[in-house]
C-alpha cells in the first residue's frame, strides 16, 4: 500500500510539472501581451516604454527555457506572486474561489450519489417497467443536453417560479456574513443566522442540480445495469427461494457488491463536474474557479491561470485517489 | 407499523414546516432595513490606486475619491470639489484654496500637503515607470504648498490645469499618510500600490471601499463625514453600494426582473424597450467613448488613398450606426466626440456610391477583385451588427470583407501589429478611446507618429504631428487658437481618409422602478461612474 501511495504521488507531481510547463508554454504562444497588462494598460506618451519596463520586471524579456525555469522554481518554492491583471496576491484569489466552487461542488454531489442511488435501485427493481423506460430517456436526455444552455433554462424557471438562483448571497446580506471558513452554508449556522443559511441554501439549489445532472443519471445507470443483472445470480435467486425479501437482499449483499465501484465512478465523475462547474458559475454569476480561469485567460494573466490549474489538477488528483483507495477498502479483491 | 410510520413521517414534515416559518420570520426580524444598490457592471475592476489605475478601476475610484474640481464639457462648466475655488495668477502659476472640514477616510483631514503629496506621487509613478495617467501633470514644475488651506502649482510651460484638475483619471487627491499605513519610504515606493489593492481606500468621497473583490464585486459604504451630504441633501442616499461584475447580458437583465439588480449598464439594445413597458426607468448617459475605425496605411489596398475615400464614401455610415446601436450612439463628425472640445461639425463623408466608384477608377481598381478584413471586439453586439452590415454594404462595390472577432487583448496587439509587420495587422481595426482630461490631444494623440501602441493605422505625418504638438502647447495660453490647430489636424486627417470617428456612445442604464436617479448622478467624463450621493432608495 506503501509502494503505491508513493508511487502516485510521484506520477502524480510529474504529471502536475508537466501540466504547469504544458501551461507556460500555451499561454507564451498564445496572443495577448501580460506585460501590457501589468503595466496598467497604458495610454500616455510614454506607454511603450512602460509596457517594456513591465517586460523585464515579470521577465517576459528572458529566453524562454529560462522563463519557464525561474517560473517553475518561483512556484514551486511556493512564491506564486501576484496577479497580473488584478494585482491580489494570487493565493488569495484562488482560495477564495475555491471555497465558493467547493461548496456548489459538494452540495451538488450531496445531492448527486444519494439521488443516483435511490434512481437506479428503483429502475432496477422495475426493469423494463414503463418507469424503468421513462427515466431511461430522461437519463440519456438529461446526459447529452450541453449543461450552459441547461443551467440558462433553469435559471429561467427559477425566474419565473419567483425562486432566487442568482449570485452566492443577496447582496444584503454582504455585510453581515462574517466569514468564518469561506463556506457560506456553514457560516451562517456558525452566526446563528438562520435567514442567510436558507439565501445561501436557495441560490445553491438550481446551480447544483445543474451539476448533480451528470454524476445522477450515470450513476443511476451503473446501478440499474449492475443490479438488475446481480438480481438473476444464483446466491440472489436462492436467498429469495429462502424466504427472504428482495429488499432484504439488494440492501445486505446486491448493492454493497456494486458501491466499490460506484465510489471509483463518482470520483472520475468528480472530475468532469469540475470542468462544467466553470460554466455553471458564469451562468449564475457566482465566484469561484471557473470565474478565474476566464478572467486569467481573457487578460493573460498566466501566473494566475497557471496557479489555477495547478490546484485543480492538484485535487483531481487527490480526488481519484482517494476514490481508488475507498474501493480497495470496500472490496479487498480491488487491487491498486 | 405502518400506522407509526405514517406518524413519523407527518412529525419529520411538521418540524420541516415550523422550522422553514421560524427561519423566515426571524430573518425578517433580525436583518436591518439597510438602503441598498446593486449595481451591475460589465468587467472586472483592473485596479484601485488612485495614482496608477487607468482602466475599469474609474468605477470605484469616481465614488471613492475627489480632485480637486469637476468640468462637464457638455454644460462647460467647472464645479468645485476639493478645492473651494482657484484662480490662474499667471501663465504658469495656479493657486487653489481647499474646501475646510474635509476629512479622509481614515479620519485625517484634507490638506494643501495631500494635495502635493497625491500630484507629485501620480506624477513621479509615471515618470519612473510609465505607470497610470501621470503625464496629464506634466506641465507641473512644482506643488507649492502655501498655507494648510492653500496649494500653488508652478507649471514648466503654460497649461489649462483647471481641465487637468479634472481629469477622470490621475487626479484624485488622498492622504498622505498612506506613507505610513504601507511602510512605504518614498512616493514611488511598490508598497502603496499593494496597500491600496488589498481593498483599501484613502479618500474623501462619499463612499469607501468595505469589500474589495476585484472579479466578483466591490462593496462601498456610505461615508456619513463626507462633507457634501448637506450639499446633496438626499437622506434617500443608499447605505451600500455593491458593484457588482455581471459580464453577460442577459444575465443582467435577469437581475433586474428578478430584484437582485437595481442599476444594470450592459443590458441588450434590444431588450430595453420590453424592460421599459415593465415598469423599468431608463437613463441615458450622453458619453465621450468613442468608437474609431481605422485604416491600415501600411498594406494594399488600404494603404491607397483613393481606396480608403472610396470606402468611406461607399458607406452611408449614420444609417448604418443608428442599426447597429437602435439609437444608443451618436454618429461620429470629424475625430473628436460631439460635445467635447474640438468637436468639429459637419466633417462627415457623403454617402455617394458614384464618387466611390470614380475613386476606385482613379486608384486602378475599378473591377479588381478585393478583400480586405476587418477585426473586432468579441462580445460587442454593436460592434458585430456594425461590421456585418459593413460587410454588405461594401459587397455593392465589389469589395469583399471578412469579418474576424478577437478579445480586446488580441485586437490591441493585431492593431499595434501595423508597426512590426503590415501584413499582419488588418486592413480596417475599431479602436475605442475615451477621455482622461478634456483635451482634443487626447482623441487626436492616437494618431500622432509616436504612438506606437495606439496608432493602429501605421500613419506617419510630420505636418499632422507638428499640428498636434503645436496646438497642445497653446493651451494653456490661448486656448482658442489651440482649438483651431486641433481642427486644421482634423482636416487634414479627413483628406486622407485615415480614420473615421464612427460613433459616440449613449449609454443606457436600466433602472429599478424602486430606485431614483438624479440628473447629477453622470458626468459625461466619468465612464459608467454612478455617483451614488444622487441616487435615492425609494423602498
Amino acid at each position: 500500500m506503501i509502494r503505491y501511495y508513493v508511487k502516485r504521488a510521484l506520477m502524480g507531481s510529474a504529471l502536475i510539472v508537466g501540466i504547469l510547463m504544458v501551461t507556460y508554454l500555451l499561454v507564451y504562444i498564445a496572443p495577448g501581451d501580460p506585460a501590457h497588462v501589468w503595466a496598467g494598460k497604458p495610454r500616455g506618451p510614454r506607454a511603450t516604454e512602460a509596457i517594456e519596463l513591465a517586460r523585464k520586471e515579470l521577465g517576459l524579456d528572458q529566453p524562454l527555457h529560462i522563463q519557464i525555469a525561474t517560473f517553475m522554481a518561483r512556484f514551486l518554492t511556493g512564491d506564486w506572486g501576484v496577479s497580473i491583471a488584478f494585482k491580489q496576491p494570487i493565493i488569495n484569489v484562488i482560495l477564495k474561489s475555491f471555497k465558493a466552487t467547493a461548496e456548489l461542488l459538494l452540495f451538488s454531489y450531496a445531492i448527486a450519489i444519494p439521488l443516483g442511488l435511490v434512481l437506479g435501485i428503483f429502475m432496477a427493481l422495475r426493469r423494463g417497467s414503463k418507469a424503468d423506460l421513462l427515466l431511461k430517456l430522461t437519463s440519456s436526455m438529461f446526459i447529452s443536453i450541453p449543461r450552459f444552455w441547461l443551467a440558462l433554462i433553469v435559471v429561467l424557471v427559477f425566474y419565473f417560479i419567483g425562486f432566487q438562483s442568482l449570485g452566492r448571497l443577496d447582496p444584503r446580506y454582504s455585510l453581515e456574513l462574517r466569514e468564518v471558513t469561506g463556506f457560506y452554508l456553514l457560516d451562517s449556522l456558525l452566526i446563528l443566522r438562520p435567514d442567510i443559511f436558507l439565501d445561501v441554501l436557495t441560490r445553491l439549489i438550481a446551480p447544483s442540480l445543474i451539476i448533480a445532472v451528470y454524476p445522477v443519471f450515470s450513476i443511476a445507470k451503473y446501478v440499474r445495469y449492475n443490479l438488475s443483472e446481480r438480481f438473476y445470480e444464483d446466491y440472489v435467486i436462492e436467498a429469495v427461494s429462502l424466504g427472504i425479501s428482495r429488499g432484504s437482499v439488494l440492501a445486505r449483499y446486491a448493492l454493497r457488491g456494486i458501491i466499490p465501484a460506484v465510489v471509483q465512478l463518482a470520483g472520475i465523475n468528480f472530475v468532469y463536474s469540475f470542468v462544467e462547474t466553470t460554466i455553471v458559475e458564469l451562468v449564475f454569476m457566482r465566484e469561484g474557479v471557473g470565474r478565474v480561469l476566464v478572467e486569467g485567460m481573457l487578460r493573460s494573466d498566466y501566473p494566475l491561470i497557471i496557479a489555477t490549474l495547478f490546484i485543480v489538477s492538484l485535487i483531481l488528483l487527490v480526488v481519484n485517489t482517494a476514490a481508488d483507495i475507498l474501493q480497495k477498502r470496500l472490496d479487498p479483491r480491488v487491487t491498486i | 407499523m405502518g400506522l407509526n410510520r405514517r406518524l413519523v413521517i407527518l412529525a419529520v414534515l411538521l418540524v420541516l414546516v415550523v422550522s422553514i416559518v421560524v427561519f423566515t420570520t426571524l430573518g425578517r426580524i433580525m436583518s436591518p432595513q439597510v438602503k441598498l444598490i446593486v449595481y451591475a457592471y460589465r468587467d472586472a475592476i483592473t485596479g484601485i490606486d488612485p495614482s496608477v489605475e487607468f482602466d475599469t478601476g474609474i468605477v470605484v475610484l469616481g465614488v471613492v475619491y475627489e480632485p480637486l474640481i469637476y468640468y462637464n464639457p457638455l454644460t462647460n462648466q467647472f464645479t468645485p470639489a476639493l478645492a473651494k475655488n482657484w484662480l490662474k495668477i499667471n501663465e504658469t502659476f495656479w493657486i487653489f484654496r481647499l474646501r475646510e472640514n474635509v476629512v479622509f477616510h481614515d479620519g485625517t483631514p484634507l490638506t494643501a500637503d495631500a494635495v502635493r503629496f497625491s500630484i507629485l506621487r501620480t506624477k513621479a509613478i509615471y515618470y519612473e515607470s510609465g505607470l497610470g495617467p501621470g503625464y496629464i501633470w506634466d506641465s507641473v514644475e512644482d506643488v507649492v504648498v502655501l498655507n494648510s488651506s492653500a496649494v500653488g502649482l508652478r507649471l514648466k510651460y503654460p497649461a489649462p490645469i483647471d481641465l487637468i484638475a479634472s481629469s477622470a483619471y490621475g487626479a484624485y487627491i488622498y492622504s498622505p499618510r498612506v506613507l505610513e499605513y504601507s511602510g512605504a519610504r518614498d512616493l514611488t515606493n511598490e508598497s502603496i500600490r499593494f496597500w491600496f489593492e488589498k481593498g483599501r481606500s484613502l479618500g474623501s468621497g462619499p463612499y469607501y471601499i468595505d469589500y474589495y473583490d476585484p472579479l466578483n464585486e466591490v462593496r462601498l459604504k456610505k461615508f456619513e463625514k463626507w462633507w457634501g451630504w448637506t450639499e446633496v441633501n438626499n437622506p434617500r442616499a443608499p447605505d451600500l453600494v455593491v458593484i457588482k461584475i455581471v459580464s453577460d447580458p442577459i444575465t443582467q437583465v435577469m437581475g433586474l426582473r428578478g430584484g437582485s439588480i437595481h442599476i444594470a449598464m450592459s443590458v441588450p439594445r434590444a431588450e430595453i424597450s420590453s424592460l421599459i413597458r415593465e415598469g423599468f426607468k431608463l437613463i441615458k448617459q450622453h458619453t465621450y467613448y468613442s468608437y474609431i475605425l481605422m485604416f491600415n496605411t501600411q498594406r494594399w489596398p488600404t494603404n491607397i488613398t483613393e481606396f480608403r475615400l472610396a470606402v468611406l464614401h461607399a458607406i452611408p455610415w449614420e444609417n448604418l450606426i443608428d442599426k447597429a446601436l437602435h439609437g444608443y450612439g451618436i454618429p461620429g463628425s470629424g475625430m473628436i466626440p460631439y460635445g467635447y472640445p474640438g468637436y468639429m461639425d459637419n466633417l462627415v463623408f457623403e454617402y455617394n456610391i458614384t464618387i466611390a466608384r470614380e475613386l476606385l477608377r482613379t486608384a486602378g481598381l475599378d473591377g479588381v477583385e478585393i478583400e480586405i478584413e476587418i477585426v473586432i471586439t468579441t462580445g460587442y453586439e454593436e460592434e458585430e451588427i456594425f461590421a456585418m452590415l459593413l460587410k454588405s454594404e461594401l459587397a455593392k462595390l465589389g469589395i469583399k470583407l471578412s469579418i474576424r472577432h478577437y478579445p480586446w487583448e488580441l485586437v490591441k496587439e493585431y492593431g499595434a501589429a501595423v508597426w512590426r509587420n503590415p501584413e499582419e495587422a488588418p486592413h480596417l481595426i475599431i479602436n475605442d478611446w475615451w477621455p482622461t482630461y478634456p483635451t482634443p490631444y487626447d482623441y487626436l494623440y492616437i494618431l500622432h507618429c509616436s504612438s506606437k501602441e495606439w496608432n493602429w493605422a501605421g500613419y506617419c505625418n510630420e505636418e499632422l504631428d507638428e499640428l498636434l504638438d503645436r496646438a497642445f502647447e497653446l493651451e494653456g495660453e490661448d486656448y482658442e487658437e489651440a482649438l483651431k490647430l486641433y481642427e486644421e489636424a482634423q482636416q487634414l486627417l479627413f483628406k486622407e481618409g485615415i480614420a473615421i470617428a464612427l460613433w459616440t456612445v449613449i449609454q443606457p442604464y436600466v433602472v429599478r422602478p424602486t430606485v431614483e436617479i438624479r440628473n447629477n448622478a453622470f458626468n459625461p467624463l466619468y465612464m459608467y461612474v454612478v455617483w451614488f450621493q444622487y441616487v435615492e432608495v425609494l423602498s
